[in-house]
């Protein structure tokens, strides 16, 4: 069974989820969801904050988006939580 | 009420929960490690207190008044060994605010309280306290009795997180603990309309 990804519920992560283009959530949920399948994916930072890593890019519209997020893994009850959300964006010239 | 001052609130928060397994230089040297953290994660310190190279690392007199402000809230025991006097820092149930500590310095004093608490201070010393860049740089330049240059460590971390926040992560930690998350499905569709 795949993990549960879930995000945790802060102002910053819903101010930035609620900038992003409706058109690419489809695909930037499908990324997200594979953090289900492959729980490790992500790159491991130890230190006050212990959290994992991972990046993925997105084209849209002439654009790259380079999403970053941050996520705690709860083996226990099989759960992702993404703490924080990151983006640069890339102009194609 | 009584009110203290920040690092008296640091203070009392560390001997909360390390009642009678510190010492004054353990003590000094878990707050100058919350200070240290704090700054490389950060960008800015817990405490106040500047540091000074003394026999056994980074210390600042200031300690001394800070500690007396909590009597009555803290307790201080006196040990006498054969050759010299120690002490040890028991917690008073009488309790105080922490009104000055903000949620990302008191993440910071639980992770150094549950990473370096009951840490042998020999080895506290020699493998943590001495290692950190501030201290390596003031032996390196035998600077005895001179100030740590603390800057040098802000926001060292940050790279780590190439770009995410710190205290976005802290805030979500606590949202976690709280058990305030939601489904990514869930949300997704929510903002899809």
């Amino acid at each position: 069974m795949p993990y549960k990804v879930e995000i945790a519920n802060t102002k910053s992560n819903n101010e930035f989820l609620q900038k992003l283009p409706k058109e690419i959530l489809p695909e930037f949920a499908k990324r997200l969801n594979i953090l289900g399948v492959k729980p490790y994916l992500g790159r491991s930072v130890e230190g006050p904050i212990s959290a994992y890593i991972y990046a993925f890019p997105l084209n849209h519209m002439n654009k790259v988006y380079n999403f970053l997020v941050s996520y705690k893994i709860n083996e226990n009850k099989e759960i992702i939580t993404i703490t924080d959300f990151g983006k640069t964006i890339i102009n194609y010239s | 009420m009584k009110k203290f001052n920040k690092n008296a609130q640091i203070l009392k928060y560390i001997i909360e929960h390390l009642s009678a397994k510190l010492g004054r230089t353990h003590l000094i040297k878990l707050v100058y490690l919350a200070d240290y953290h704090s700054r490389r994660l950060f960008g800015n310190p817990v405490s106040t207190f500047d540091y000074y190279y003394d026999k056994q690392g980074p210390f600042n007199k200031e300690f001394y008044p800070c500690v007396e402000s909590l009597k009555g809230y803290v307790k201080e025991e006196e040990i006498n060994f054969s050759f010299y006097k120690g002490y040890l820092f028991h917690n008073i149930s009488k309790k105080i605010e922490y009104k000055q500590l903000s949620q990302y310095d008191l993440y910071i004093l639980d992770y150094v309280i549950n990473t370096y608490g009951k840490a042998n201070l020999q080895s506290l010393l020699e493998d943590v306290v001495y290692k950190t860049e501030p201290m390596l740089e003031v032996v390196k330049k035998r600077t005895f009795k001179s100030k740590l240059p603390m800057d040098i460590v802000d926001n060292l971390d940050k790279k780590h997180y190439e770009g995410l926040s710190p205290e976005n992560m802290v805030d979500s930690e606590k949202a976690i603990f709280e058990g305030k998350t939601q489904p990514l499905e869930e949300v997704l569709s929510a903002l899809q309309g």
